[in-house]
């Protein structure tokens, strides 16, 4: 199964490292929705600082959504799909596969985005050990279920209008809980925010487990 | 009858929004049901 | 209704029917009429005998959702099927109706329409979640083949009610840390006639709940049927033009 994962990442980041669709736009893409967040709230140097945590977390999000779009239709043309399906991989390692280059990407992402705060927002860095963690459980869960999701809506016409109503939703408690232990890292109490990073990690193995067991019967039908 | 109520109006949409709902979407499925019960052989209608 | 005339009626729904417009009358009645006004909230704690049966049965139709996927991936029958999507559709216009008069009772009470409640919050998300997953099955149905079709849906709905859990549960520890649920703010000494009709309310709404989930169930059915038919007819009408076709061709040129 692991070996199934490793060479399904490796693909995936071959093909990533190829065409650099999440370098050179989801990444740019990440830093305009910083910009914006900039324009249509009071550019005002300290509301900004103080909204830094919900406002990363948000632009990570909406950054996900890309990427997670984009790491399905790379199998869509050419009948990729088939022939994955056909290839006799584990379906467990297939997901845990697409899920780890879907985390890689978004690591690489929330370390833009998080340049991006502390040069534009003014955020003073604190609490180190408690972001890492937090994004580390969060990426894992935003990874886990935007796969589950995101193969549900591959290979359907209105997918780029499916994924988001469906996903987001889903995804409330990663942002609510990310943002909160953010937060506790940056300004409160570091302490605060440690119990916030326990649900992320408890969400990512829910997802974890959950897209290891269905995705079979999914790529069978996607 | 008197009415000697607080809120008069939000009870009144309180309680008139919903049910004009509950009536719309009833009355939606039950024509959408007779107008397929219609197309489709009585045998398979398994109720009746 | 006629009993003749094809529906999606039986001798259950009519009585299921006739006990909910029944309850209902009986329950305007001590909602409006015969229950005392809250000594806090006055006569707008009467929109509560609308607001938490259908809060209560919007989770509950998720609960129905979730259960159904899970028979239909033990049994692909096609039942479990259209009852998934039956109580999805059911209990979105039950959420609606919830954040509706939460929204009315919230106005004199909390002095806004909207507050950023636990509840409100996650029941928001609720709706949305069911908008989503009644979206997905839209398309499933539309890509034909009832044999082809479902995991997804299945899959989705299967989610649904620990997504609703986890929602509700993150979003109440999110808000408590600023201000208490709602149910403290709610007269904790709820009591005598005001219990009664609660109580009777949860009873009634249930009731008009069963009747519209069978009414929808059938009405679901009947659309898988219709499909079928649709199908046949088409087949038999191809099948009968072609036959016709090749008979006046052959008449005409030989």
């Amino acid at each position: 199964m692991f070996r199934d994962a490793a060479l399904i990442a490796g693909k995936d980041l071959r093909i990533e490292l190829r065409s650099q669709v999440t370098t050179q736009q989801v990444a740019p893409f990440s830093i305009l929705v910083l910009i914006l967040f900039a324009v249509a709230l009071d550019p005002d140097r300290g509301f900004l600082a103080r909204a830094s945590a919900g406002l990363f977390w948000v632009a990570v999000l909406f950054s996900a959504l890309l990427a997670i779009q984009r790491a399905f239709t790379i199998e869509s043309a050419d009948g990729g799909r088939d022939a994955l399906r056909s290839s006799g991989l584990d379906p467990a390692g297939i997901f845990l596969g697409k899920a780890a280059a879907i985390a890689l990407q978004l690591v690489v992402l929330e370390a833009v985005l998080a340049v991006g705060v502390v040069v534009m927002y003014g955020t003073e860095v604190t609490g180190v050990p408690l972001l890492l963690a937090t994004a580390g459980a969060a990426t894992a869960g935003l990874a886990a279920s935007g796969t589950l999701y995101g193969v549900l809506a591959a290979g359907l016409r209105v997918r780029e209008t499916l994924l988001p109503i469906m996903l987001l939703p889903v995804l409330a408690p990663v942002l609510i809980a990310a943002t909160k232990s953010f937060e506790a890292a940056l300004g409160g109490v570091a302490a605060d925010g440690w119990p916030w990073c326990g649900l992320l990690v408890v969400f990512a193995l829910l997802y974890l487990t959950f897209g290891t067991l269905a995705f079979g019967t999914l790529l069978e039908e996607s | 009858m008197t009415i000697a109520m607080t809120h008069v109006g939000y009870v009144a949409a309180g309680w008139g929004i919903p049910l004009a709902v509950l009536a719309a979407y009833t009355v939606r499925t039950l024509r959408r049901g007779r107008e397929l019960a219609e197309r489709v052989p009585p045998e398979e209608h398994r109720w009746s | 209704m006629s009993p003749g005339h094809p529906s999606t009626s039986s001798r259950a729904t009519r009585v299921l029917g006739g006990l909910s417009l029944a309850g209902l009358a009986l329950l305007l009645g001590y909602a409006l009429v015969w229950s005392p006004a809250d000594q806090v909230q006055k006569d707008s704690v009467r929109i509560m005998y609308v607001h938490v049966p259908t809060a209560i049965l919007a989770f509950g139709a998720c609960a129905i959702t979730t259960l159904a996927a899970a028979m239909w991936l033990r049994k692909r029958s096609e039942g479990w099927w259209v009852l998934g999507g039956a109580a999805a559709e059911v209990g979105l216009v039950f959420t609606g109706i919830c954040l509706i008069t939460g929204s009315i009772w919230g106005r004199p009470t909390w002095g806004t329409y909207w507050d950023w409640d636990p509840r409100i919050t996650s029941t928001t998300l609720l709706f949305i979640l069911l908008v989503g997953y009644l979206a997905l099955r839209r398309i499933d149905n539309e890509s034909g083949d009832a044999a082809q079709r479902g995991s997804r849906g299945a899959i989705v709905g299967l989610l649904l009610f620990p997504n609703v859990v986890v929602v509700h549960y993150s979003v109440d520890w999110w808000r408590s840390l600023h201000q208490k649920a709602t149910i403290t703010r709610l007269d904790p000494t709820i009591e005598g006639t005001m219990l009664f009709t609660l109580m009777l309310g949860i009873a009634v709404f249930s009731l008009i709940f069963a009747w519209l989930l069978v009414h929808r169930f059938r009405t679901g059915w009947l659309e898988e049927r219709a499909e079928h038919a649709g199908l046949e007819q088409a087949l038999v009408d191809r099948r009968a033009e072609a036959a016709t076709g090749t008979a006046a061709a052959g008449g005409t040129s030989r």
